[in-house]
């Protein structure tokens, strides 16, 4: 069963003018935030560096498997929500919520991460707008 | 806020499954950031992070009487920088953070451009700042300090007749106040930080800035300057957790007059500065639809 | 004695090869007056055919102690270069001298221009805070700053003989740079016998640990006793600040901070030394211009003390049970730059060694 969102999507692309408080550079530049997605995947590679935390999943999907790239906020952002380096490990199972990029390139913005072993949700220090 | 969920379908598809809206007021005005700013010239202050301790403690001085822009002896906190906030205010381009912007700020049409310093405006606005130096980890001039989140320190050494400031984000630098009544050098050569001279004006701290390079943005939203940039800063204390800077942008290459904007900065209690190295893993350069590469 | 640039943020020889001359007659382009490189670009016509060339040379800081200026060239000039060519092939070359019409010269600063100037003459001891320890920084009144390290690189105990590069002299004497592990020193060779094209530096990543205290375009000590802490300020590489407490705290637990570029620092005073404790590196660096290795369980002991106004002595133990059989030492002196301040360079401004990542 399929929801065709692209309809809802252009309706409302004009109302939906963010500023994007917490970014270093302009949010909109990179991600579509008329453009909200879902992922569950398997993490493959976590790059704990500045300017942004980067991680990488396995998304299964029609029986392919295809590597996304998702972004964080900077390493000390994320402590202070609860995360360390060592809180995400390749293998570990994931559902993460976020802003897809502007580029149609199989990577996002990250908002949350809610680990599938434990239920614990993170927030992603994310630069976009929706608050922390 | 309002948030309608549209049925959504979470599987292991990577695909649109769930729609959010960011709040938005009833007339479709973007809300302020849900952890707002001091309002207004009050300057009412919040208490911290996550704390609303009462009314703001006073703007703290030094036994000499001058204002201390530092934390108290034995204590800690960083400025956090008005993330978010604009220069002038840019309604139809959702550049306004009623929170945080001086009630002064102009709209963008009443700041006076030059007609090539609006085009270049409209075209970094439109082109959604995809070619930001600042992205590349350059430097900025003047106010981009200020509204880089992470936050900042001002380090004042009156002793050596100096005050310093030193940022997290961004290019992570420090820059340098002369307070010894010196003239600016007639032989610069221009950079991205200018050379700066200071005063103090009662709990204020003015700093007068010439020698700017073109190769910054004075903001994230892309106001420009040119080498003829005559800056003036004021950085003034108004309570304990509340710094309202303001700059007076006195550029004959870019403007037709000189105009003023600026915005509040919070304190942020116990704050420690750390390191943040713009250059360790940079994507954003890729990442900015088709931006220019460096 | 031949202009190689050896105080280039990266190095000149993976680049570049000073046996290879090219002279270039033509026709100035444009003018780069900048940081980390000045460039001079040349419309050259060969065979009627014309092409343009990219002459790479110092920071504006160094060419400006040869006599360069801002105007110094315009596009239009008519002009002859010598250089030496690039590796690649490409059409780029790095200046040695430009000859303008009129028989005006400009030279690539020799080795000696590369430096600061500094003061000669005799020392003055070490000025004091009124609670009696050395003042590290400016005094009230002084202006200045620290450059000039008085060795090229750090190895163990200053023994093997490098170039400002930290090239070995060598190659041979690998072994006998630092007590390597055999997969550390394996890396240093290959670093070094690559002309240490790998150099993070060359991509504006920052100088961590004791090669803070070496890079070019000097450093400024901002002591804030109030406070307990001290800001070791760059004038070169990123023009950033690093923080050391003096406040007493203990180094983090281990594993309890992301590792950074210039690590986590502790330190207190013994006497007239400062005494600094650093761990917490990550390893997206190099800690000596040479590309000696090191990992994650780098810790190191700085010593910093003013034996006289103008000097600044340095010295540094690696204790990196990752990369080294044993602790190791090296060190050298700062000098003093007196009546200047740091001039503001930045490795980003228009840095064509990066890669667009």
């Amino acid at each position: 069963m399929k929801h065709s969102m692209v309809g809802l999507v252009a309706a409302l692309g004009g109302l939906l003018a963010v500023t994007p408080a917490k970014a270093h550079h302009s949010f909109a530049a990179e991600y579509d935030t008329t453009k909200a997605v879902t992922l569950k995947g398997i993490v493959t590679k976590v790059d704990w560096m500045n300017p942004h935390v980067y991680f990488y999943i396995d998304v299964e999907a029609d029986g392919k498997i295809t590597n996304w790239g998702l972004e964080m906020g900077p390493p000390n952002m994320l402590e202070r929500s609860g995360w360390s380096r060592n809180t995400m490990h390749i293998g570990d199972e994931v559902v993460v919520e976020g802003t897809l990029a502007k580029d149609g390139s199989k990577q996002a913005n990250a908002r949350s991460v809610t680990m599938a072993d434990s239920g614990k949700k993170l927030g992603a220090a994310s630069s976009e707008s929706s608050g922390k | 806020m309002r948030r309608h969920f549209l049925p959504a379908l979470v599987t292991g598809a990577a695909t649109i499954a769930m729609l959010t809206m960011p709040s938005l007021a009833q007339n479709g005005a973007p809300i302020p950031p849900p952890n707002g700013a001091p309002a207004g010239a009050k300057g009412g202050g919040r208490g911290g992070r996550g704390k609303n301790a009462g009314p703001a403690r006073p703007t703290p001085h030094w036994p000499d009487g001058h204002v201390n822009l530092g934390p108290l002896p034995g204590e800690k906190g960083v400025w956090e920088g008005g993330a978010g906030a604009t220069l002038a205010t840019n309604i139809n381009g959702g550049l306004d953070n009623p929170a945080r912007n001086l009630p002064t700020n102009l709209k963008i049409s009443e700041v006076p451009f030059q007609p090539w310093a609006r085009a270049m405006y409209d075209f970094r606005q439109a082109s959604t700042t995809k070619d930001d130096p600042h992205v590349r980890c350059k430097p900025s001039g003047g106010p981009r300090m200020f509204h880089t989140p992470y936050g900042f320190e001002i380090i004042d050494m009156p002793e050596v007749k100096r005050v310093y400031f030193a940022g997290v984000g961004g290019p992570h630098t420090w820059r340098v106040i002369y307070m010894d009544g010196r003239e600016h050098p007639k032989d610069w050569d221009p950079s991205f930080a200018g050379h700066s001279v200071g005063h103090w004006d009662g709990d204020s701290l003015v700093v007068d800035s010439v020698g700017f390079n073109e190769k910054f943005w004075l903001t994230r939203e892309g106001i420009p300057s040119t080498e003829f940039l005559h800056l003036t800063e004021r950085f003034t204390r108004t309570d304990y957790n509340t710094l309202k800077y303001e700059a007076t942008i006195d550029d004959p290459g870019a403007y037709t007059a000189p105009w003023t904007g600026g915005w509040y900065i919070t304190w942020q209690p116990g704050g420690e500065m750390y390191e943040y190295v713009c250059q360790d893993n940079n994507r954003d350069v890729r990442h900015m639809y088709g931006g220019a590469r460096n | 004695m031949a202009a190689i640039p050896a105080l280039a943020h990266h190095s000149f020889a993976a680049e570049f090869d000073e046996k290879k001359p090219v002279v270039l007659k033509g026709t100035v382009t444009k003018y780069d007056w900048s940081n980390p490189h000045v460039f001079v670009y040349v419309d050259v016509t060969e065979s009627g055919k014309i092409s343009n060339w990219a002459t790479e040379w110092e920071s504006r800081i160094e060419l400006k102690r040869t006599g360069w200026k801002p105007d110094s060239l315009k596009a239009g000039d008519a002009v002859t270069i010598d250089a030496s060519a690039s590796r690649d092939g490409s059409k780029r070359a790095s200046g040695k001298s430009v000859m303008l019409a009129g028989g005006k010269k400009l030279l690539a600063p020799t080795e000696a221009q590369m430096l600061m100037p500094s003061p000669a003459g005799s020392a003055k001891p070490a000025p004091r805070w009124p609670d009696g320890h050395v003042r590290l920084g400016i005094g009230p009144g002084e202006l200045g700053y620290w450059a000039n390290a008085s060795a090229p690189g750090l190895t163990d105990n200053m023994k093997v003989k490098l170039n400002r590069d930290g090239l070995l002299a060598n190659l041979a004497d690998a072994g006998k740079a630092a007590p390597f592990q055999p997969w550390a020193q394996a890396l240093y060779e290959y670093r070094q016998r690559s002309l240490l094209k790998d150099d993070p530096m060359a991509s504006c990543l920052p100088p961590g640990g004791p090669r803070q205290f070496q890079v070019p375009y000097g450093l400024q000590i901002l002591e804030d006793p109030d406070r307990k802490r001290m800001f070791i300020m760059s004038g070169g590489a990123n023009r950033n600040w690093r923080l050391v407490y003096l406040d007493g705290r203990p180094l983090p637990a281990q594993d309890s901070v992301s590792p950074t570029y210039f690590g986590y620092s502790v330190g207190k005073w013994e006497g007239d030394t400062l005494v600094l404790n650093t761990s917490d590196f990550n390893e997206r660096f190099w800690f000596t211009n040479g590309g000696l290795p090191h990992t994650e369980k780098l810790s190191l002991v700085e010593r910093i003390s003013r034996p006289d106004f103008n000097t600044l002595k340095y010295e540094v133990t690696v204790d990196d049970p990752g990369a080294y059989t044993k602790a190791w030492s090296g060190g050298w002196n700062l000098q003093w730059i007196p009546d200047q301040e740091m001039e503001e360079y930045f490795c980003d401004d228009n840095n064509q060694d990066l890669e667009a990542k």
